[in-house]
């Protein structure tokens, strides 16, 4: 027993240790990859007996889990929100079946977005599959909603959602600590029942009369619960929040002293209609405060008085700041002639402000490491093809070749390839058409895991329609992005047991390529070679799709694979910048009179990539040290 | 001293991704805790650490609802680069907040993505002295050269936890002891000297009544203003069509004409870096920039 810091998701971890949850699968997103790495930590030192996989995408994760559930076990699926998007198949069909030991699905959302494509809301989604939702408020609340959601899933044998959002998965928080948790195994059985576990057509009508019914009971009961309350204020306005934003609201009115009634919903989905309408009732006009979209506002069957994202009062797109939510009160209480405590917080423009309104920092997005593999690889490929040619990239750390022009398209995960054969057959068509268009190289670029997370399927496609592209697939043998989780691809699995190794070779050759080079991208000259022989091989008569295997280690992850090759940076570099531009590694700096690049000695993991970037030569291998 | 009262006390740590902003947040956050303060904490993961911008929002109090500061709420803004300090200076409390920040640049290369010779870059303009008069309260210093001559400039984030230190109320023994919990065993010696170093400081800019020690360095203009193009020019009757410029030019701006002479596609790519020009060996290609004085 104790208090400690936790980040969200490490509170939601305990959770699901301390609940004896025992079937834990995921894939890695931001903001969600920590909960399993906390899951990890915890099975460690507790020494528990559960079973937890980083499984190789969204959909395997939550249907691994769901086999899990259905022997019994009390089972979880992790991921950011749009891979509930690669789920949703298992995901719309498991709301009919139903499950056995409790089942609880966390997709992490992020409103904003800081790191994802889109801004979708988790609590939708399970409203079109009929999926009952907990939106927690605090790292405390989403570690108790944990217990909340196993159980009613349990009573109902309904698959339940857990939606953390960003920053609650990303805030930190004082959680109270204790250890004296049920670990008893319960009886792990699978019962047979092909009328719902294999239900055909005709049994899942039955099973969606069911599921409604089911929900209507679940919606009695969250009238009941403890987790939707009001409390009470004198003011005309009430204001309805549910998630993170309820704390933001919460401090903007007490700021303000502002005396609101509060109804704050914990279960957004199925709403409890007349612990709504009561309260509705009683106001003369309700707000509705919600991320990402508008999921409560949109239940609400009478909404005259009410205000909210999805009639415009609150703004529909974007993360509800503290600032957001100050202006949209602001204007209100303007209109209605409130008055507030103060009005501090709505000075937009105060004279420091105005000070300091000319100043525009520069973007600083992020880049690639020091000794980054990928940023070989892209340059070798940039100098090669140049400027005409098309890059579809995909997601992952690589995502960040925008930033030296050699990523062109990014949609979802597994994308590139079939970007690059959609372009291949239009170009093609247009070749013989009007504008008489000239074939472009194709250069796809993605990495390991996300090749294995949905990358073959497009290829087994482009293979069979004769689109002819190079896919570049940059193996840096780790999940980077997200803090390097293994894939498939690694001799190891989550909890550091070993594990068999997918080999990509093999892979790709089984999916009919016959061209196929693996290839260390720090060898430029070489590395540029195979990538011209690859475009040569898909454009010639008899080729087909080639693919190319960068291979190197992250050199973040594992530093010691970087071979020793430190650089110097002569007294004739003329502050071109070619190399800051073109190579961009971090440690190439702009030296503070502008007058020449430096090189910045903490940041250098002596790679010896660069000297391929100054075409002047003035990048040299230091004469006092010696390469490996 | 901003006192710990019934509002929450907010606290801005900002900078680079791999500089140490979160180690800085994390040893307040734990400080407060262990004071028995209610301390919310909302950190940035994933894309931005790769060198992005960082920032990390610390609140405490007897009771904190929100983890985010609004603009213009912020009490102490501690910037571990300066242009990620103006970034952020508009959250800084116009009355009363204190704003902290090493000097050091590091100039992102979207800042000089122009590269034509004598072109600006996008970096901040502002100096530390034009800032620190417009602040409530201001310290502008240079931690990591400070941090350089400690041995370490890592330990920079560590300076300037010794300055925000002295801007909050908590004792010195407790803020050493929590730094301890953070920083590797083997530099709790080194971590401890550099808090110590960043509390001098302040002690000794107080004293002397002067804002900021703000080295010439900074005062000057990074790039001479005037702006000019290259002119790229060619003598055809020594051109052989050798093709070694076309091949070589970074920018990828040349081409061979059928007739085997060579043309620039677009002048406007050209950043007269004069590859071409060194590498002809007709010297056939020669390139004309504004010179530029350093
Ligand atoms: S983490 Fe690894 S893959 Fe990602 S940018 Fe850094 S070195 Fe490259
Ligand atoms: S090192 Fe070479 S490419 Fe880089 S700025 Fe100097 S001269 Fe230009
Ligand atoms: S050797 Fe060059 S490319 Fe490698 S880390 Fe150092 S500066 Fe960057
Ligand atoms: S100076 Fe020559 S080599 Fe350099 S960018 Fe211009 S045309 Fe290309």
């Amino acid at each position: 027993m104790g208090k400690s810091l936790m980040l969200g998701n490490e509170a939601i971890a305990l959770g699901l240790v301390e609940q004896n949850c025992r079937m834990i699968c995921a894939y890695p997103g931001t903001p969600s990859s920590e909960i399993m790495a906390s899951v990890l930590q915890q099975k460690k030192r507790l020494d528990c007996d559960l079973h937890a996989e980083w499984s190789v995408n969204e959909k395997v994760a939550f249907e691994v889990a769901l086999g899990g559930s259905w022997s019994g076990l009390r089972s979880a699926a992790i991921m950011k929100q749009v891979g509930l998007n690669v789920a949703s198949d298992a995901f719309f069909s498991a709301a009919y079946q139903g499950v056995k030991g409790g089942f609880i699905i966390i997709p992490a959302d992020d409103p904003g977005p800081s790191s994802s494509q889109t801004e979708q809301d988790s609590r939708l989604m399970a409203l079109t599959a009929k999926v009952p939702v907990f939106d927690p408020s605090t790292p405390q609340e989403a570690r108790e909603f944990v217990q909340y959601a196993l159980e009613l899933s349990e009573r109902h044998e309904l698959p339940v959602m857990l939606r953390p959002t960003r920053q609650i998965c990303h805030a930190v928080q004082d959680i109270d600590y204790h250890e004296d948790f049920s670990t008893e195994m319960p009886q792990v059985k699978f019962d047979k029942d092909p009328h719902r576990w294999a239900a055909t057509p005709r049994d899942r009508f039955r099973l969606h009369v069911e599921l409604n019914q089911k929900l209507k009971q679940i919606e009695d009961e969250f009238a009941e619960s403890p987790l939707n309350y009001v409390e009470a204020g004198t003011a005309k306005i009430g204001i309805i929040a549910s998630g993170m934003v309820y704390n933001v609201v919460r401090q903007v009115l007490k700021e303000l002293n502002y005396d609101a009634p509060l109804l704050k919903i914990g279960t957004p989905f199925p709403l409890p209609q007349k612990v709504m309408s009561d309260f509705i009732a009683d106001c003369e006009q309700v707000l509705v405060f919600e991320e990402t979209d508008y999921c409560i506002e949109l239940q609400i069957p009478d909404r005259r008085n009410v205000r909210g994202r999805l009639d415009g009062t609150i703004p529909s797109a974007g993360e509800l700041t503290p600032d957001v939510v100050g202006k949209v009160l602001a204007e209100l209480f303007s209109k209605g002639k409130v008055q507030v405590a103060t009005d501090k917080l709505f000075s937009a423009d105060s004279g420091l402000v105005a000070a300091i309104a000319k100043h525009q920092s520069p973007p600083r997005p992020p880049r690639l490491c020091p000794g980054c593999s990928h940023r070989s690889a892209f340059y070798a490929m940039k100098r090669e093809f140049g400027k005409r040619t098309l890059y579809p990239g995909d997601i992952g750390c690589y995502t960040l070749g925008t930033n030296l022009d050699a990523v062109d398209t990014c949609v979802d995960m597994g994308s590139g390839a079939d970007i690059a054969s959609g372009f291949y057959h239009a170009h093609k068509m247009g070749r013989t058409g009007r504008s008489g268009g000239k074939e472009r190289p194709i250069m796809v670029t993605i990495g390991d895991s996300t090749f294995l997370h949905s990358g073959l399927q497009p290829l087994m496609n482009a293979v069979h329609t004769d689109a002819r592209f190079v896919l570049l697939i940059l193996d840096n043998r780790t999940t980077a992005m997200t803090g390097f989780q293994p894939t498939p691809a690694n001799p190891e699995e989550a909890n550091g047991s070993p594990g068999r190794s997918v080999s990509f070779p093999d892979l790709v050759r089984a999916c009919g390529v016959e061209f196929v080079r693996e290839l260390d991208p720090y060898q430029h000259d070489d590395f540029r070679n195979v990538l011209r022989e690859a475009h040569e091989h898909c454009r010639s008569p008899q080729g087909r799709v080639a693919v190319v295997i960068a291979e190197r280690s992250c050199s973040l992850h594992e530093p010691e694979t970087v071979e020793n090759r430190p650089v110097q940076i002569t007294e004739e570099c003329d502050g071109c910048r070619y190399c800051l531009i073109a190579f961009e590694c971090p440690a190439l700096v702009l030296s503070t009179d502008g007058s020449r690049v430096d090189l910045n000695e903490d940041l250098c993991v002596d790679c010896g990539q660069c000297i391929d970037s100054c075409h002047k030569g003035f990048i040299i291998p230091d004469p006092e040290a010696a390469w490996t | 001293m901003t006192k710990i009262q019934e509002r929450p006390t907010n606290v801005l740590v900002v900078g680079v991704g791999g500089q140490g902003v979160i180690l800085v947040s994390k040893v307040l956050a734990q400080l407060c805790l262990s004071k028995g303060l209610q301390v919310k904490q909302s950190e940035i993961h994933g894309m931005a650490k790769r060198g992005g911008t960082v920032f990390s929002h610390i609140r405490f109090g007897p009771q904190v609802w929100s983890p985010t500061i609004p603009a213009g709420e912020v009490d102490v803004l501690v910037a571990l680069e300066w242009a990620e300090g103006l970034r952020w200076l508009e959250y800084l409390n116009p009355d009363c907040g204190t704003f902290i920040s090493d000097t050091q640049h590091i100039v992102p290369p979207f800042a000089c993505r122009n590269r034509q010779r004598g072109s600006e870059d996008t970096y901040a303009r502002e100096t530390p002295a034009e800032i620190i008069k417009k602040v409530p309260n201001g310290f502008a210093l240079d931690a990591a050269g400070m941090a350089q001559e400690l041995g370490n400039e890592r330990t920079s984030n560590t300076i300037l936890l010794g300055i925000l230190s002295t801007t909050l109320d908590f004792e010195i023994k407790d803020w050493e002891e929590t730094l301890d919990l953070f920083v590797p065993p083997k530099t709790v010696e080194l971590n401890r000297q550099a808090f110590h170093i960043g509390r001098q400081w302040i002690e000794n800019a107080i004293r002397t009544s002067e804002v900021a020690p703000v080295s010439e360095l900074y005062e000057q203009k990074f790039f001479p203003e005037e702006k000019g193009l290259v002119e790229w020019e060619f003598i055809p009757e020594w051109c052989k069509g050798c093709d070694i410029c076309v091949k070589m030019c970074p920018e990828r701006c040349l081409k061979l004409t059928p007739d085997q002479k060579v043309e620039i596609l677009d002048i406007n790519d050209c950043t007269g870096c004069r590859i071409c020009e060194w590498l002809c060996p007709d010297f056939a290609i020669n390139i004309r920039k504004p010179v530029f004085i350093s």
